[in-house]
């Protein structure tokens, strides 16, 4: 095994890492702006269910979270292999190879990010002070077009640095997906070490990509952060 | 007859009676000052004046039209419509921090510009759809109409083209109202680059840019230091010279009392006392505002 080899797999085992993390956050971001409103909605069934639900879900490990959708729908089903079925179904219909176990690692990911976004959400909003969507109804506006020009950027400037630290942690909770044997770059890695013989470095190897990717990220964020310093409250 | 009329205004906050039926009337262009001690309903006056609070009962009429009344819902863009007859300045001015000044004296005013020509469009657009579904008019007559409609109907370039033009409008008259403050210079500064007397003026001009009939301000001047108390109390004066309608809550008695045309004291949710202001100062008749006007002396004493 040279070091370009085992380079190699790790990449492909790093673009399943990108993709659990790209795919998750674009889910994850509009349904916890989603849960958020209900969060914050005067109807007090949906607020409350809402909450539990946020309880929950932040009150559990995202490992079991991952075991309980890939093995309890199963489960359930008369032991039925359920994400097979899925995975099946997509390939034969839609020609998508996704492997199962991706499938209900994103499921979990997205779901346990909603929540931990819409709390963030939550307090991004309500963080605005009252006054300006007051400025904006004495002046006219509709409730769309406050939202829009005035408490929007406003909000996107209070929850960029706990979104910030939110998403880096997503980055290396992806390495989780190996519970249920998606071949993310830690598995990728660990396959290595288990081989004959044992190649030990890889795993230590791996780290130096999740490093690479918060890297940029801290970039980003910074120059976002930067962005949104020209004005004060 | 008066320009502009509230009758009857009630209001709870839970369990608490804020206002107990208020009654008062102003003529156009005059100043009408509110004073009274914290919590005795001025501000909420205000706000359920401005539509942020909804009245349990009464009415209010500005200018022959019942813009308020208890008994009728009306539907938020309704309501919308009828805010606009206000303008509300803010005791903690409420500025749009992302904005430059200029912006935001200019945003409302442009959205509601650009919704109005949308509106106008969609209405020609209904119109048309309506004469073509007709049949009780002549062939003639609805090719006629037809025509005549289909241009009024902007596409979407020549509504771009209008609105832009009409954009000019409102950025002159912010420009205006920038140079009667005196803050010409700061139209691209960001309001955490003001003093607070600076950033309550601009929220004075962005008010003014929306055309109400009348001006209302809630303690215009409490958040400030005292030193920077007089700029925004000067504007105000300038506004009074323009005849504009003004509705003013305030803790400045001496402002209060060159300013007004009519001073209300207010205690516990009723008007106490009513009149001209040199009635109301001088020869308070009620205990109540005798003892509230001898406290604040006591104060500016110290």
């Amino acid at each position: 095994m040279t070091f370009l080899q085992i380079t190699q797999s790790l990449l492909q085992g790093f673009a399943l890492t990108c993709l659990i993390f790209f795919l998750t956050l674009i889910f994850s971001i509009p349904l916890g702006l989603a849960i958020s409103f209900g969060l914050m909605s005067k109807f007090k069934p949906l607020n409350l269910v809402l909450k539990y639900f946020v309880w929950i879900i932040r009150g559990i490990p995202l490992m079991l979270q991952i075991f309980m959708v890939y093995y309890l729908p199963g489960i359930l089903n008369n032991g039925q292999n359920f994400w097979g079925t899925v995975d099946k179904y997509l390939y034969f219909n839609f020609q998508i190879k996704s492997g199962g176990a991706l499938i209900a690692v994103l499921f979990s990911f997205v779901i346990n990010y909603a929540c931990y976004f819409s709390v963030i959400f939550k307090g991004g909003i309500e963080g605005v002070n009252r006054g300006q969507s007051e400025a904006g109804q004495v002046l006219g506006m509709t409730k769309k077009q406050i939202f829009r020009n005035v408490i929007l950027l406003q909000v996107i400037k209070k929850i960029t640095p706990p979104m910030s630290n939110e998403i880096i942690t997503l980055v290396k909770d992806t390495a989780l997906a190996n519970a249920i044997g998606v071949v993310e770059t830690i598995m990728a890695a660990k396959n290595f070490a288990s081989g004959f013989p044992p190649i030990i470095w890889p795993i230590f190897y791996s780290g130096i990509f999740y490093l690479l990717f918060v890297g940029i990220l801290t970039l980003l964020f910074g120059y976002i952060e930067k962005k949104l310093s020209f004005y004060k409250e | 007859m008066a320009y502009f009329e509230i009758k009857n205004f009630e209001k709870s906050f839970g369990e608490t009676k804020v206002l107990k039926g208020i009654n008062l009337s102003i003529k156009k262009g005059e100043v009408l000052s509110i004073i009274g001690s914290s919590g005795s309903g001025k501000t909420t006056l205000l706000r359920c004046m401005n539509f942020l609070e909804t009245v349990d009962s009464g009415v209010m009429v500005l200018d022959g039209e019942t813009l308020l009344d208890s008994n009728v819902k009306e539907s938020e863009s309704i309501l919308r419509e009828k805010r606009l007859n206000f303008g509300l300045v803010f005791q903690s001015f409420n500025l749009f921090p992302q904005y430059t000044v200029f912006k935001n004296l200019t945003l409302a005013p442009t959205l509601l510009l650009k919704e109005k020509l949308a509106e106008k469009n969609n209405l020609y657009k209904i119109e048309l759809k309506n004469i073509k579904k007709n049949k009780d008019i002549s062939a003639d007559e609805k090719e006629k109409k037809i025509k005549e409609l289909s241009e009024k109907i902007l596409t979407k370039k020549q509504l771009q083209i209008k609105f832009r033009e009409e954009r000019e409008n409102i950025r002159k008259d912010c420009n205006n109202l920038l140079e009667k403050i005196g803050l010409t210079e700061k139209a691209s500064s960001y309001p955490c680059e003001l003093s607070g007397g600076q950033c309550q003026r601009v929220a004075i001009a962005r008010a003014l840019a929306l055309k109400p009939k009348i001006l209302c301000f809630d303690e215009p001047t409490s958040a400030l230091d005292p030193e920077l108390t007089g700029e925004v109390l000067k504007v105000i004066k300038n506004l009074k010279k323009d005849n504009t309608t003004m509705i003013i809550v305030t803790h400045e008695m001496g402002f209060a009392k060159g300013v007004s045309d009519k001073v209300i004291f207010m205690a516990n949710g009723v008007v106490e006392e009513e009149g001209n202001p040199k009635d109301v100062f001088n020869n308070p008749k009620s205990e109540k505002l005798k003892n509230f006007l001898n406290n604040v002396s006591d104060k500016d004493g110290e």
